[in-house]
């Protein structure tokens, strides 16, 4: 070669064996963009689709339809992290990256189908079918087909449903009986240009999807964003015992739904409803996200005992607003509370179950503030932890008392001197404290270091301007 | 058998009369050598409840605990304990700047103000809390009129915790008897044992106002 050589193609692709699958990116559903080669590495399953049918459901009421097909949607989530409806009465959802997990494609199915049967027997019959395309699963649960694991195979089986499994128009549909077509394959068999023109270009469409000729992308289904659970008690009452049993069915159902969604919470509100009057909301909040019943049932517990209940309760909801996921749940267990790195993992436990007897504004942290007023230069924070100062404090030079009073205590004075359980005897001041003009909480005051006929030195000062009388702001402890 | 004696005499619980024998590790000096002399193994009882007695409040007594907090909780930074230092309804606010200046790093307190004081021992229920909780070094807790009950179960709880506990109460509580391993009482005069584990009851005067105004010792800044 006498040419240099080649640096790289401007287009590197032109080099490479084309895709073999173009991948729909999904939701947490890491999948190769392109597939490489065969001879690199053994063929990826491609991608499986399940169909499910409830065929009672097409004659339910829309929107109750729609509340089926979501609850039977979060039951199968566990199989699959990609489902979406297609109403009224059915829903498909991706297996072809779940078979490993589950035991391939028998163990999954029957795994499946144990999981519907246990809740649809109300719902009728279902029917299953797999296929490689979501819209060739549907028809062939439709028309109650066998399933079809490759592309390849999907034409035979295709092509002897019949052709009302497309859900066209009714006059399309009228059209093609006229024509004497009854079979998919026999619409296969036409030409392409004069079945559009003739039933419309959905039909022709629809074909090419369920083939797997044409990509068909499916809205996702989204699980929804909140959890509510209602319990109506079997007779009204007014003891917490009942209620906490009765709460503690809703907690284990929210736990179940949170495992099940890989989140927590941090909100929860308890609604207890009374016979003619308002409900009583009792409302937990959270420093971490949790998804421990137990947990949370110790904290109710303790909230529900300062609870005053203006009447019976007949009937209890517990609803979790917002879900919190991408947290890692406070692990018990492997590392105890109390050594190592996780010291500090039981302290928001600590200060949630303080809270829920005290109240939240019961128990809160200190922090820093870089302030030249004493009362400004520190802040409760209500996450004890936080809130660290990271701007460079004021040095201190000068003392300042350990007890802080909440607010100035006004004294009065007996002749130019300041009088608290008896005359206080300077001892040593004073320090001028002058600043905050910009902010309108200006201070002007002079401090000293008082003792009291008790021996206790106090620190106390006495204002710049107007009256010039004297407070009481702290006491060296 | 001289194995099982010996574990159990190591482990501190077992007092022999005559003996100093709280050892040392259970120990937390106190900072003033006067006290720490008269105090079985060298300073405050660890995993104990002691009691302070106060004529009024601002006597000295946050003088006299900060050393050993501080202690504590610069030993917690350097090993792996829990570094928390819990406030049961203190009288007054605890000032950041001041402990800040005193070497307690104010992110580390934790500070609980029971609505409606020393209403059905709130008080004592959040300091059993703290003290169960195993994530504090110290727990304070401030509380008038306590139930015998109370008392008792408080000392259990810093029994089995690794905690430092202290009540502080009114001087007159000093009548009432107390299940507290040491009780002090602190008036104008200094600092009287009433009561100590393993040790004799006795009055000392301590140097608290040089401590306790506020001066940053050894820490500049």
């Amino acid at each position: 070669m006498g040419r240099a050589p080649r640096t790289l193609p401007l287009f590197p692709e032109e080099d490479l064996p084309p895709p073999e699958a173009l991948a729909e990116p999904g939701p947490g559903y890491p999948r190769p963009v392109v597939a490489p080669s065969p001879v690199a590495a053994p063929a990826r399953p491609g991608p499986l689709w399940l169909a499910v049918q409830l065929p009672a459901l097409a004659d339910t009421a829309a929107a109750a339809a729609r509340r089926q097909l979501e609850r039977l949607a979060a039951r199968l989530a566990a199989f699959s992290p990609r489902i979406s409806l297609i109403e009224p009465d059915g829903l498909v959802m991706e297996i072809g990256a779940s078979l490993r997990l589950f035991g391939g494609h028998d163990a999954l199915r029957e795994a499946i189908e144990a999981r519907l049967a246990e809740r649809t027997a109300c719902l009728g019959p279902a029917r299953l079918a797999c296929a490689p395309t979501p819209l060739a699963a549907t028809w062939l649960a439709r028309a109650g087909g066998e399933d079809v694991l490759t592309l390849e195979a999907l034409a035979g089986p295709l092509g002897a449903l019949p052709v009302s499994v497309w859900r066209g128009s009714a006059a399309s549909l009228a059209l093609l009986r006229e024509l004497g077509i009854r079979r998919l394959a026999e619409a296969l068999r036409l030409p392409r240009d004069a079945l559009a023109r003739r039933c419309g270009v959905e039909l022709v469409q629809a074909l090419d999807r369920a083939l797997g000729r044409q990509p068909d992308p499916r809205p996702a289904w989204i699980p929804r964003r909140g959890w509510r659970g209602t319990l109506e008690l079997p007779a009204e009452t007014e003891r917490h015992a009942p209620l906490l049993e009765a709460l503690a069915g809703l907690l284990d159902g929210l736990a179940e739904a949170l495992r099940r969604r890989d989140a927590a919470v941090q909100r929860l509100r308890l609604e207890l409803f009374h016979l003619a009057r308002p409900a009583t909301p009792v409302v937990l909040e959270l420093l971490q996200p949790s998804r421990d019943a137990g947990h949370l049932q110790t904290l109710y517990a303790r909230r529900l005992e300062r609870q005053v209940l203006p009447a019976p309760v007949i009937a209890l909801a517990l609803s979790a607003p917002r879900l919190e996921h991408d947290v890692v749940p406070a692990a018990a267990g492997l590392f105890t509370p109390g050594t190592g790195t996780a010291a500090c993992a039981g302290v928001p436990q600590l200060v949630e179950r303080l809270r829920a007897r005290l109240g939240v504004s019961a128990v809160h942290g200190l922090c820093l503030v870089p302030e030249h007023r004493p009362e400004a230069a520190w802040q409760p924070v209500s996450t004890p932890g936080q809130g660290v100062c990271d701007t460079p404090l004021p040095p201190v030079t000068a003392r300042r008392p350990l007890w802080m009073l909440a607010e100035p205590v006004a004294l009065e004075s007996h002749g130019g001197h300041p009088v608290h359980q008896g005359r206080l005897s300077i001892e040593q001041g004073p320090e001028r404290i002058e600043t905050g003009w910009w902010d309108g909480r200006d201070v002007a005051r002079d401090y000293y270091i008082a003792r009291d006929r008790a021996g206790v030195r106090l620190w106390v000062y006495r204002e710049r301007h107007g009256a010039r009388r004297w407070w009481l702001h702290g006491v060296f402890g | 058998m001289d194995g099982g004696l010996d574990k159990l005499l190591r482990q501190g619980r077992v007092w022999q009369a005559g003996r100093g024998s709280l050892a040392a590790s259970q120990a937390i000096p106190s900072g003033f050598a006067a006290l720490d002399a008269c105090l079985p193994g060298g300073g405050w009882p660890r995993a104990a409840l002691t009691e302070l007695l106060l004529d009024t409040h601002g006597r000295g007594e946050l003088a006299l605990v900060l050393p050993a907090l501080v202690r504590l909780c610069t030993a917690a930074e350097a090993g792996a304990q829990p570094r928390w230092v819990c406030w049961v309804a203190p009288p007054f606010m605890p000032y950041a700047p001041a402990l800040a200046a005193r070497g307690l790093p104010p992110e580390f307190m934790l500070v609980v103000h029971p609505p409606g004081q020393a209403l059905r021992g709130e008080p004592l229920w959040a300091a059993e809390q703290a003290l169960r909780s195993g994530q504090c070094c110290a727990v304070l807790v401030w509380a008038d009129a306590v139930a015998d009950r109370r008392l008792r179960r408080l000392q259990l709880a810093a029994e089995a915790s690794d905690a430092w506990a202290v009540l502080f109460r009114p001087a007159t509580a000093g009548r009432q008897p107390s299940p507290a391993a040491l009780r002090l009482a602190l008036d104008a005069g200094g600092v009287e044992i009433l009561k100590c584990r393993g040790a004799r009851p006795g009055r000392l005067s301590l140097p608290l106002e040089a401590a306790g105004a506020g001066d940053c010792p050894g820490r500049p800044g």
